[in-house]
């Protein structure tokens, strides 16, 4: 009678054992996505979803003008909404607030004007290239922040601060 | 009746559905060509390559095809450990460098969270069929496909039960509920920035929820005990999301109150998330199975 080796095989043991861990915990992979995703935050496909986690009394939204100070239609013009550009200006913000040691509602207009250049230039760099030319025609754009607090109860925007202006079409960099 | 949070017994044709209206969902979100030229804030693949290429004229065209062809491969449920890759670095690619502009969106990270979880387990299954050396019998495949179903039914529900603890996490239980107070000062703000995309006046609102939608605004400008009540059942909906995989009957009814939630924030809030939607109606509404249901020996 042969003689049988009944000790399981190290390799085929791996996926046997994995096996039962989903045949014990059937929301394995519902946990194993929690943790993954509260782990590695924002990074693409993961996300810890962080949208609306906190409520404060201030908020602020942002538009843009032309050299004249006139809205424009973000949108319409270059596909990009203006959700995505006060996320990017917020971003900057944040950073900004954490290195001069101020609450972002305590930054002045000065305070973020290299921020708003910034976003300005990433709004004009990355709008479709079809739409260059009816932005180079505005003659300039600007970045305007208008704060939203809580006072007495009520709900009050206040007045709209022009934050950074860009020329535009902008001048070629600087040779040399 | 079934046991409790277990792999439900999917029916292939169910899974064929679900795999070909997940395929669509995914051909929907990547895009013709992308205009981002930078990518200031890395996020995803965008730490390790630079994936500023994908927005030159043409680019795209190479990886649309050999996405087609993957998720074709991916419809047909042969070679699923060779397909799931290639739809998940193409998708990821073209997910990071949106999501690298240090402004994040949350519209389709949950379909490519699924084809990520889908992908791990196929792998995995493909390691312990090639282990087995020999092909896996007709039934362990069937058993298989059940299972990347069921795991990507919990790919869905880990989004809200995330989505609940970053909640808490961030500002604690009852201090995100009494600071909901302060919710209608989003609700302002999104209209304004909502004007300010196209300089129109939004369009009255219609749909399902048109008759109440007066009412809710009103409501959460006026009340912050019914606001903070409001907001405080969709945070025990998102954080209780995984109640949705108990079985077939808690699949339907919590997919569609979560399609409701959904539904709500989107006419009151402007904010829209359409493939979340859709994930909930393909994974867990799951119409297919309960129209077949009454023609069907196998109930749930």
């Amino acid at each position: 009678m042969p003689a049988y080796n009944l000790e399981p095989n190290p390799v085929t043991r791996l996926p046997s054992s994995i096996k039962s861990v989903f045949g014990r915990f059937p929301l394995a992979a519902l946990l194993a996505l929690v943790v993954l995703c509260l782990a590695l935050k924002e990074n693409y496909p993961f996300s810890h979803f962080p949208m609306y986690s906190s409520f404060t009394d201030f908020t602020f939204y942002v538009y843009l003008t032309d050299a004249e100070g006139d809205p424009i239609p973000t949108e319409t013009i270059t596909y990009i909404r203006t959700g995505k550009i006060k996320k990017i200006f917020d971003s900057e913000l944040k950073t900004l607030s954490k290195d001069l040691d101020k609450r972002k509602r305590e930054l002045t207009p000065a305070d973020k004007e290299d921020a708003g250049l910034l976003v300005l230039r990433w709004y004009y760099n990355n709008a479709p290239s079809a739409s260059r030319p009816r932005l180079d025609a505005l003659g300039a754009l600007e970045l305007h922040q208008v704060d939203i607090v809580v006072a007495d109860g009520e709900i009050v925007e206040k007045p709209s601060q022009r934050i950074a202006r860009l020329e535009l079409p902008p001048s070629p960099p600087q040779e040399g | 009746m079934a046991k409790p949070f277990t792999t439900p017994s999917f029916q292939r044709f169910e899974m064929f559905i679900m795999r070909v209206l997940l395929a669509l969902v995914i051909w929907d979100i990547f895009p013709g060509a992308i205009s981002f030229r930078e990518q200031p804030a890395p996020s995803g693949l965008a730490h390790f390559l630079d994936l500023t290429f994908l927005s030159e004229p043409g680019a795209l065209r190479l990886p649309r095809i050999l996405l087609f062809l993957a998720l074709a491969l991916y419809c047909s449920g042969c070679l699923l450990w060779i397909a799931l890759p290639v739809i998940l670095i193409l998708t990821a690619a073209v997910g990071s460098l949106a999501n690298s502009q240090g402004a994040i969106t949350h519209s389709t990270q949950l379909p490519v969270l699924v084809i990520f979880a889908q992908c791990v387990w196929y792998l995995y299954d493909a390691l312990r069929n090639r282990l087995r050396k020999s092909p896996a019998p007709q039934d362990a495949r069937l058993q298989a496909n059940r299972t990347a179903a069921f795991i990507a039914q919990q790919a869905v529900v880990s989004a809200y039960v995330v989505t609940a603890l970053s909640k808490i996490f961030t500002s604690g239980l009852v201090g995100w509920i009494s600071d909901a107070r302060y919710f209608p000062l989003q609700l302002v703000k999104t209209a304004r920035m909502d004007y300010y995309n196209t300089l129109t006046l939004p369009d009255p609102p219609d749909g399902v929820l048109a008759p109440v939608l007066p009412f809710l605004q009103a409501l959460f400008t006026s009340s912050t005990a019914l606001t903070r009540l409001f907001l405080a059942s969709g945070l025990f909906l998102e954080l209780c999301a995984f109640l949705a995989l108990i079985g077939r009957r808690w699949n339907f009814f919590y997919g569609a109150l979560l399609i409701v939630f959904h539904l709500t924030v989107s006419a009151v809030m402007d904010l829209h998330f359409q493939y979340n939607i859709y994930l909930l109606a393909i994974f867990l509404l799951n119409i297919p199975y309960w129209i077949s249901r009454p023609f069907s020996s196998q109930k749930a």
